[in-house]
């Protein structure tokens, strides 16, 4: 059976060969996998772990990071340094093969893919500082005015001298849909559920778990969205008039994408125009 | 390169054996031996001097002498052939033609020492003059120096096209008048004066020309493409 | 398992090539020196049509392919040799003329005419074989050390590509075809050209130079060296004279073979477009992801092509 018995172009990656393309990803793009609080981004040394990334990065002075605000401390005009970095990922295309999931996400289903990733979060804990000169003093006389037409202060990042740093092994499964973003179609990844590997209490991890899935749904995912025409690396753009519209599911195309024998399928239509 | 087309052929009306043309040429035989200077002129005025020298012992039967040639400082016929180097020679018993390439009005006086030999404007017995006409159309011809008076039509058709290079020329004999004194010719067919009294002979254009038709703009037709091959067609 | 792969059907195929097809287009024009006559030549031609077919062996045929010559204009410079009137014999004699009047020319050199012969709007066809080849390509003005991004945002660009050919190709080119009427255009031609050398004298005159020329035909026939069939003697001068059918293929050959890819691949291959930066301070936008290609290889079979890359 030929690749374009049922459409026009056909397009697939092979999982190592996706996760050779997250690896130039991550290496190019690292804001996208490492979060910091602007103190960490003065002093890139505190970070869980170093940042991998292309000369280019800082030849074109990229960040390595992306900045998020640091953790507040509850009743206080402080907050301690944040860090949050994705510092592992790989992906298995089903059938599931390059990894071991959790009992809870296994086995991957159909059309399926799993992500297996490394999150490592560190917190600035001033433990080793003298905190004495951050407690605030009794006020004599109330400040004047009504507390609610002030507005608060950002909270003041803490000095530190390093990370508190843990790692998660999270694993994820998800699948590959087509959405259209003014009127273009993209492959874009999209998530069924998240687990993290041995935490206690339980209430901790699914809270975790959430944390993460919303990293991931909400940011990491949508930037990895791929034009549906670059899955084929654009050869036809040579050939004017013409559009790139996913060939529609049928019998003979079920899945469009489909994820099956290690590999992310694309079908596409030509479409004169 | 570009060649010029020599108009002059096509715009001359008047062929006057004393005043030489494009077209004309006049002959003498000079029986003597000895080294002639011929004094060339234009419309009577003295323009060069050309030397020849008859000799016993050449071989030489005829002497193309050009007189525009002269004018312009040129020696066509010059050769080391003669005791003088340089002079062109002729036999007695040979022919000197007296023409012209260019220009008209062209004559020629030739004298041994002090006595006159030849006078292209009065020419004498056994001279001749010979011409060849182009325009077709009426001619009148007349011995200047005498009574003598004819007519000559010339012609040409599509036919007469075609047989251009056999056409042998015309004798007509110049004595007291004009024999035959009626002509008929093709354009391009020669003519010669057999000249037996003392002549100038002159023709001049009679017939009137016709008005030149308007001609449209020459054009070239792109030949009608049959379909090219025949395995198209049996496609 | 190649990383990445990737298939057009054969009718994508087709139109991959419709669009470097239309896009060619060829002209020249040269002359040579034939001693007693220069030929010269004005082309321009472009494609159409075409009968595109993937095959089994993987190979790629494209047959009847049309030339369209927008131009076919064959110019001959031709000497005429002078014509004269005059040289008839005076005085005639058993032995020979003994006194000749002198020649006349009509001209005072040989005169040049140039005619052009406008042959073009017919058609031949061309068919081309050969394998389908994927090269890489390092535009060689790209200075040493230009990282892909640089290089990518060069203009004109300095990136590197692979690029789709088909590989050295047989073309087949048929002769070509010239009307069986090009006798008549040419003597018509040069006719003309003859009228316009002597447009400025009257009609007698003319008639009477030309006649003095001789027949045009004969006098084409006599300068070329023209065989009976001026049809034949124009298609050799076309195909093998001037060689029209080597150039015109060597050009096919390059166009198809090395000079217009069927398609390009930059490489490193840009999936992720630049985007905004995140932060509020550093540069406004991000770098493209780039992805290198290590490996890109290409075959058909009789209803597709199939690119196979590795990713670096």
């Amino acid at each position: 059976m030929a690749f374009t018995d049922n459409c026009d172009i056909f397009a697939s990656f092979h999982e190592d060969g996706f996760n050779a393309i997250l690896r130039h990803i991550r290496l190019q793009r690292p804001s996208l996998f490492n979060y910091a609080s602007l103190g960490i981004f003065a002093h890139p040394s505190l970070l869980c772990r170093k940042i991998d990334a292309h000369p280019v990065v800082a030849l074109r002075f990229n960040p390595l990071m992306t900045r998020i605000d640091p953790l507040p401390i509850p009743g206080t005009a402080f907050a301690m340094e944040l860090a949050v970095q994705i510092v592992d990922a790989k992906i298995d295309f089903h059938p599931g093969n390059q990894f071991a999931l959790p009992p809870e996400l296994a086995p991957l289903g159909g059309q399926r893919f799993a992500i297996g990733l490394k999150v490592c979060i560190g917190l600035g804990c001033p433990r080793d500082m003298p905190l004495d000169k951050f407690i605030e003093p009794p006020q004599d006389r109330p400040k004047k005015g009504r507390n609610d037409d002030r507005r608060p202060d950002p909270p003041q990042p803490l000095p530190t001298r390093s990370l508190i740093c843990f790692c998660l092994d999270v694993f994820a499964i998800g699948g590959v849909g087509i959405r259209f973003y003014n009127g273009r179609p993209y492959l874009e990844p999209f998530l069924d559920r998240v687990e993290i590997v041995d935490i206690r209490p339980d209430e901790l991890e699914s809270a975790l778990e959430c944390y993460l899935e919303l990293l991931l749904k909400l940011g990491l995912l949508p930037k990895l969205r791929i034009l549906l025409e670059r899955a084929p690396l654009e050869i036809i753009k040579n050939v004017v008039s013409l559009v790139v519209k996913p060939t529609p599911t049928s019998g003979a195309v079920p899945n469009n994408p489909a994820i099956e024998q290690d590999q992310l399928k694309a079908f596409i239509d030509l479409e004169v125009i | 390169m570009k060649a010029r087309l020599n108009r002059q052929l096509f715009e001359e009306t008047i062929f006057d054996s004393g005043a030489l043309g494009l077209t004309t040429s006049v002959v003498h035989q000079f029986a003597e031996p000895g080294v002639y200077a011929a004094s060339v002129r234009r419309i009577g005025v003295h323009v060069g001097v050309f030397e020849f020298e008859v000799r016993g012992d050449a071989t030489e039967m005829q002497l193309d002498i050009n007189l525009a040639a002269v004018d312009r400082g040129e020696r066509e016929n010059d050769c080391d052939c003669g005791p003088q180097r340089g002079l062109p020679v002729v036999s007695p018993k040979g022919y000197v033609l007296f023409h012209a390439t260019s220009g008209g009005g062209w004559s020629v006086h030739v004298g041994e020492g002090k006595k006159k030999a030849f006078d292209s404007e009065r020419l004498t017995a056994g001279d001749m003059f010979a011409l060849t006409l182009l325009e077709p159309t009426k001619y009148r011809m007349e011995n200047a120096l005498g009574g003598a008076k004819g007519t000559i039509d010339v012609s040409f058709s599509p036919a007469d096209a075609k047989r251009l290079s056999s056409l042998q020329p015309v004798i007509v004999t110049l004595k007291s008048g004009f024999a035959p004194e009626a002509l008929k010719l093709v354009a391009t067919q020669g003519l010669v004066f057999r000249v037996e009294a003392e002549a100038r002979i002159v023709i001049s254009r009679h017939g009137r020309r016709d008005p030149e038709p308007a001609r449209g703009p020459f054009h070239v037709q792109r030949p009608r493409i049959a379909e090219p091959r025949a395995k198209k067609a049996a496609r | 398992m190649p990383n990445l792969t990737i298939a057009a059907s054969e009718d994508s195929f087709k139109r991959m090539f419709n669009a470097i097809r239309d896009n060619f287009s060829f002209a020249d024009a040269d002359s040579i020196d034939f001693g007693p006559f220069t030929a010269g030549y004005d082309i321009a031609f472009h494609l159409e049509n075409g009968d595109v077919d993937l095959r089994a062996d993987n190979t790629v045929k494209i047959d009847e392919l049309d030339i369209k010559w927008d131009k076919l204009d064959l110019s001959l410079g031709i000497d005429i040799p002078r014509k004269c009137i005059g040289g008839w014999c005076i005085i005639p004699s058993p032995f020979g003329c003994i006194l000749r009047f002198p020649r006349i020319c009509l001209f005072d050199d040989d005169p040049d005419i140039e005619v052009t012969l406008p042959l073009g709007g017919i058609t031949s066809e061309v068919s081309l074989t050969g394998r389908l080849v994927m090269r890489h390509f390092d535009n060689p003005a790209r200075p040493p050390g230009m990282h892909a991004w640089d290089a990518q945002d060069a203009a004109p660009s300095l990136a590197s590509e692979w690029r789709l050919f088909i590989d050295d190709p047989v073309v087949d080119i048929d002769p070509i075809d010239i009307a069986d009427t090009v006798g008549d255009l040419l003597e018509a031609a040069v006719n003309a050209a003859i009228d316009n050398l002597l447009f400025f004298l009257p009609g007698w005159a003319r008639d009477i130079a030309k006649a003095i020329l001789g027949p045009v035909i004969d006098l084409i026939r006599a300068i070329l060296d023209l065989p009976d069939d001026i049809q034949e003697w124009i298609s050799d001068l076309l195909n093998v004279s001037f060689g029209l059918l080597d150039i015109i293929a060597q050009f096919i050959i390059d166009y198809f073979g090395d000079k217009t890819p069927l398609a390009t691949i930059e490489d490193p291959y840009p999936l992720l477009p630049a985007t905004t930066n995140p932060n509020n301070f550093g540069p406004s936008m991000l770098i493209p992801v780039k992805v290198p290609i290590r490996r890109l290889a290409v075959f058909n079979t009789d209803v597709e092509m199939v690119l196979e890359a590795d990713i670096g």
